[in-house]
């Protein structure tokens, strides 16, 4: 084994962490080779050194009560948080689904009545307005229209636009 | 009680069985954020917070690895959070910075405390993966395998990380290293 990989490898054989083939090689390397021998001193001392100046401080007495303090402030605020959630979804699900399905009855029927459209004016231009007038009824459009003149409401209304009207005071 | 009967326990409601936890724990989890963030008062309440975060989260650990290990990884990612967050100097401290040995003879009475100091201020001058890498192995005698699971990388990186701070660390640290030890 090359010196190059040797040093490479020293830390991991000093660690207890080169496998059983690697350990084999990089042992008679070190008993032949002086400069990897004294790498290796060099690391393992260093390790030494690294472990004897190791500072461990204590926890104090109260660590555990402080944590279990901690604990239940958490564990109150999460119940809090809960609820709220709990609370929001008892109105926000339902008020979400009713909006959804009002959405899609629109956007239906708004494609229904293009489509419909669509295809009685590609069949037969000229019934395109008895189809129109269909569509208008279905989606109650035609409530929008001015009533017939000979009709209540045609009357009335006329009424209300002559009184309006400034020959008409 | 074992560890795995505590967990188990714990998952099935019964919260009294976190306090052994934190008893079999405290200690090391202690000083491992010491050994990060230098500082005894930061180091306790970083270790609280850990242990909140535990507790908060142990219901969804899954024993496909060693409780400690991921234990260890939640200590090891809060204390870089916090070192990032602090913007430390103490992780990128340059080579100069240290004081220089004498030239003739290393001096080697020098005071315990000052010895310390110097290994402290050597180790938190690598960089921050190299540092960890150093801390978690010859401070928490974590094997590589375990290492690798708690930073996320393959064991061969593990064993690049603590190469290149060995490395680094026998060059600040020479005149302090016996040469015929072993």
């Amino acid at each position: 084994m090359r010196c190059r990989k040797v040093t490479k490898k020293l830390s991991a054989f000093l660690d207890g962490e080169a496998g059983e083939k690697e350990k084999g090689r990089i042992t008679s390397h070190l008993r032949t080779c002086h400069s990897c021998g004294e790498e290796a001193k060099a690391l393992s001392s260093l390790g030494s050194l690294l472990k004897e100046e190791r500072e461990n401080i204590k926890p104090s007495p109260y660590f555990w009560n402080k944590l279990e303090q901690r604990i239940a402030q958490a564990e109150g605020q999460q119940k809090v948080f809960e609820k709220l959630l709990e609370r929001l979804n008892r109105v926000f699900v339902p008020a979400t689904a009713s909006a959804i399905l009002l959405i899609g009855i629109f956007i239906g029927s708004q494609l229904g009545a293009v489509v419909y459209s669509a295809i009685a004016k590609s069949l037969n231009p000229e019934s395109f307005a008895t189809v129109q007038m269909e569509v208008d009824q279905s989606l109650h459009l035609n409530t929008l229209d001015d009533f017939p003149q000979e009709s209540i409401g045609g009357v009335y209304t006329a009424l209300i636009t002559e009184s309006r009207s400034p020959q008409g005071r | 009680m074992d560890e795995t009967e505590l967990i188990l326990k714990f998952k099935q409601g019964d919260k009294s069985t976190f306090r052994p936890l934190v008893e079999k724990y405290q200690d090391s989890v202690i000083n491992t954020c010491y050994r990060f963030l230098r500082n005894k008062e930061e180091a306790e309440e970083a270790a609280q917070e850990v242990f909140l975060k535990v507790y908060l989260s142990l219901d969804s650990y899954q024993p496909k690895s060693k409780f400690s290990t991921w234990l260890f990884k939640i200590v090891v990612n809060f204390c870089l959070n916090k070192l990032r967050d602090k913007k430390k100097s103490l992780s990128f401290q340059l080579e100069e910075d240290l004081p220089s040995p004498p030239e003739d003879q290393p001096d080697r009475s020098l005071e315990k405390e000052e010895l310390k100091r110097l290994v402290r201020e050597a180790i938190d001058s690598l960089p921050e993966n190299q540092r960890t890498a150093i801390l978690l192995n010859k401070y928490e005698d974590l094997s590589y395998q375990d290492m690798a699971k708690i930073l996320d990388c393959s064991v061969s990186a593990v064993e690049s990380r603590l190469f290149r701070a060995k490395e680094n660390l026998k060059k600040k640290l020479d005149p302090y290293i016996e040469k015929d030890a072993i």
